[in-house]
């Protein structure tokens, strides 16, 4: 497999991997959407979920939705999304429980409920880009090789893999169907910088 | 499109289970057959009255319950276990109740586990309620790559406030019992439990995977794409090689919500012109979350080997859709192949086309 496309989220960068394109004129994950919504190119994306996303979902969909404008070719419908290592969902755990706590025991929330599972960020990303190939969240060692022998999973042409944490978002968008496998290296980020030069 | 792996001569070849109703393939069948189910009010929480699946040997005031099912399992895992061996681990929480800022309940849970079998890799799979067939359908693949020799796919997920408070608040819990393919189901029943499957090329066969399939309904977070079109999909994958004649019957998802039971019977209906006999253990086990694709991938192997399905506990009067395949009394499978169905949240479906050998 080889990446086509995908986009890395910094705190106060963002870029895509194929055009070189980036943003910096950004102060919330909020404004870089909007700047978004305005690019000429970008789709007809499903962004419903964004405002009510924990930061997590919002770090992946502004991910996903740079990576479609990256990879414009791409048969979403035939696309698996992948999570993989990064932060997982340790925070929204906390926050959820603490949110139930707090209400004296009586009223979990079920808005900061569906978060506390590690794979609602790239379903989020399934289903702003209408992916259908099917999806997970993995964590393996510090290994992008590790990563790439657990896929493909069910055949699709297309996989989207995704990791985030407090500090990054890498997306890089792999076509199967094309010689290869993915490049060793730590973490999807470093993956990104050192193939996108 | 890239190349389906093939799983030919991939097998399972040890099973063990933790929780309610025993730790061996054949008494826990037994449990099933006999209509026995594990639900009681937790001691361990306050439910406000309403009975979860639990493991009565587990302590109420112990350690975190998920690891009390980790060290369960090992205890009663009936052969060594090789260091090569690779963990695949599904869970949706973990031990969640360890969990803070600084620890994920899901690894703690995986570096647990990995320190009872003395296994030095592993993975963990989180697909929600999918995990469990999912990392058995990643384990298989990667033995039929040739990237691991042996896996040991667990799945483990024990009864917590966390969970039930959070099922609660989505107004998925049922006042009472879990009535899965009943046409008055009113929510589900949570449930514990830790089932493993050994995995390798050769050995002695128990069982294996004769299918495989897997999608995203891409449609809501929460809520699956009622038309099952997705899962159709899914199902249409893992029967790609067989005829869907020769299908004995299916474990269903089947979790006694309104939406979930839906949503499988239109994707069943859409794929079988006439549905095989369909079952859930949720009636028996309640939903055990990240264990259940294990648990229901190995019973499929009991179930093929009887030729028989348990009846479905629960039921009073079967949903239109789901008609005469569903039955409170056991029936016979006419085929020898078992499917199993699981979805979770995020639109997740997973599919696995069961054999006994």
């Amino acid at each position: 497999m080889k990446c086509i496309g995908g986009a890395l989220l910094l705190n106060n960068e963002a870029k895509t991997y194929r055009s070189k394109r980036s943003w910096c004129n950004f102060a919330s994950l909020n404004e870089l959407r909007l700047q978004l919504l305005k690019e000429p190119g970008m789709a007809q994306l499903d962004w419903e979920d964004f405002g009510r996303g924990a930061t997590p979902v919002r770090q992946i969909m502004l991910g996903a939705a740079l990576t479609a404008l990256d990879a414009p070719e791409t048969d979403w419908n035939n696309c698996s999304c992948i999570g993989w290592n990064g932060d997982g969902c340790k925070r929204e755990n906390v926050r959820y429980f603490a949110d139930y706590l707090d209400s004296g025991r009586s009223g979990g929330r079920g808005s900061l409920f569906v978060p506390t599972l590690p794979s609602i960020p790239v379903c989020e990303a399934a289903i702003m880009l209408g992916c259908h190939g099917g999806g997970a969240y993995f964590t393996t060692g510090r290994s992008t090789g590790q990563l790439g022998a657990l896929l493909p999973l069910n055949g699709e042409k297309y996989l989207l893999t995704g990791e985030i944490t407090a500090r990054w978002c890498a997306v890089m968008l792999w076509d199967t169907g094309i010689a290869g496998t993915i490049p060793e290296a730590e973490n999807l980020c470093e993956l990104f910088q050192r193939s996108a030069r | 499109m890239s190349e389906v792996v093939l799983l030919n001569d991939i097998f399972i070849t040890c099973t063990a289970f933790a929780g309610p109703f025993g730790s061996d393939l054949t008494t826990v069948a037994d449990a099933l057959f006999d209509r026995r189910t594990a639900f009681a009010v937790p001691e361990h929480f306050d439910s406000g009255g309403k009975v979860l699946g639990l493991d009565a040997d587990l302590k109420n005031s112990g350690p975190c319950r998920a690891l009390q099912l980790a060290h369960k399992l090992r205890a009663v895992y009936p052969q060594p276990v090789p260091p090569d061996t690779v963990l695949f681990l599904a869970t949706t929480v973990g031990a969640v109740e360890l969990t803070d800022n600084e620890h994920d309940g899901c690894q703690l849970l995986l570096a647990e586990l990995q320190k009872l079998f003395g296994i030095r890799s592993a993975v963990l799979v989180s697909a929600a309620c999918a995990s469990g067939q999912l990392a058995a359908q990643c384990a298989a693949q990667q033995l039929a790559r040739g990237t691991c020799r042996h896996a040991l796919v667990v799945g483990l997920d024990a009864a917590s406030e966390f969970v039930f408070s959070g099922f609660s608040a989505l107004g998925a819990v049922s006042p009472a019992v879990c009535r899965p393919y009943d046409a008055n189901r009113d929510g589900l029943t949570l449930g514990e439990a830790a089932a493993a499957v050994f995995m390798e090329r050769g050995g002695n066969a128990i069982g294996r995977i004769a299918g495989y399939g897997g999608s995203c309904d891409a449609a809501h977070i929460t809520a699956p794409d009622l038309t099952g079109r997705s899962l159709a999909a899914a199902l249409s994958m893992a029967l790609k090689n067989t005829d869907v004649a020769d299908i004995g019957g299916i474990i269903g998802h089947g979790t006694g919500t309104s939406y979930n039971d839906t949503a499988e019977l239109n994707a069943l209906k859409t794929v079988f012109p006439a549905l095989p006999p369909l079952y859930s253990l949720k009636g028996n086990f309640g939903h055990t979350l990240g264990a259940t694709g294990v648990l229901q991938l190995a019973l499929a192997l009991e179930f093929s080997r009887r030729r028989q399905l348990p009846g479905q506990c629960g039921l009073q009067t079967p949903d239109p859709l789901a008609g005469t395949a569903v039955a409170p009394e056991k029936r016979r499978c006419a085929g020898k192949q078992i499917l199993t169905v699981n979805a979770g949240f995020g639109g997740l479906n997973s599919v696995l086309l069961m054999e006994a050998l």
